[in-house]
């Protein structure tokens, strides 16, 4: 039996990658649509009238083309990841990989657009608006630490050095 | 600017006011600030699947 170990990079990548996609549009459409609480340049040009919420839209519309585009992205890599024999098929590293993704998207998002540049509040109206920014970025980091300790156990679980099955194992595990 | 002809020819419901909105002057700004957490988070993600 061979000895190699598992490669978990390209799994990694592409549920991370994913997750980001996913994770923007969680933020677009529940947030941004659903919620209403903010829309992408809400702080600096509020939605009150048509004109400022058509302008909003344009943003919004950009936000998710790149959600869309980084989703297409994600899905390219899980497709080569799949077909990589030293690639596990590990549900939980998946699953983590994908929390990664969101949580890492969610507090860049959250340091760039809601504390550097300012362009919307997580909450745009309210009297806490900082209380619920912060709040953001500990959910996202709560994510991205829930990620990480999936991603462990995924590895765990196929072990460090585990054999690599064989192309009859490989056979026998699509079946 | 290829973005701003493409509106003009597709864009049905913009008037100028909107595209005005749209394209004054902190739109290149916006443009990075809506680019960014995409590339950096990318980025990061790249750094780690890497390492592990």
């Amino acid at each position: 039996m061979e000895h190699r170990t598992w490669t978990f990079g390209p799994l990694v990548a592409a549920g991370a990658v994913l997750g980001i996609g996913m994770g923007g549009f969680v933020d677009g459409i529940v947030l941004h649509q659903i919620l209403q609480w903010h829309e992408m340049i809400s702080a600096w040009r509020p939605p009150l009238t048509l004109l400022d919420k058509s302008v909003n839209m344009f943003w919004d519309g950009l936000f998710h083309a790149f959600t869309w585009t980084t989703t297409a992205v994600g899905l390219g890599l899980l497709w080569r990841a799949k077909g990589r024999p030293d690639v596990p098929h590990s549900g939980k590293a998946f699953l983590g990989s994908l929390l990664l993704g969101w949580g890492i998207f969610n507090v860049v998002e959250g340091v760039i657009d809601h504390h550097l540049l300012n362009v919307h509040n997580v909450k745009e109206i309210s009297e806490h608006q900082t209380a619920w920014n912060l709040g953001f970025l500990a959910v996202s980091a709560g994510l991205l630490a829930i990620g990480w300790a999936l991603i462990q156990r995924g590895r765990r679980d196929f072990g460090s050095a585990a054999p690599l099955p064989q192309p009859p194992d490989l056979v026998a595990a699509h079946r | 600017m290829l973005l701003d002809t493409l509106l003009q020819l597709a864009c049905t419901t913009c008037d100028d006011e909107v595209q005005t909105g749209i394209f004054d002057e902190r739109f290149p700004l916006l443009l990075v600030g809506m680019g960014a957490p995409f590339l950096v988070a990318s980025a990061l993600v790249w750094l780690i699947q890497r390492r592990i």
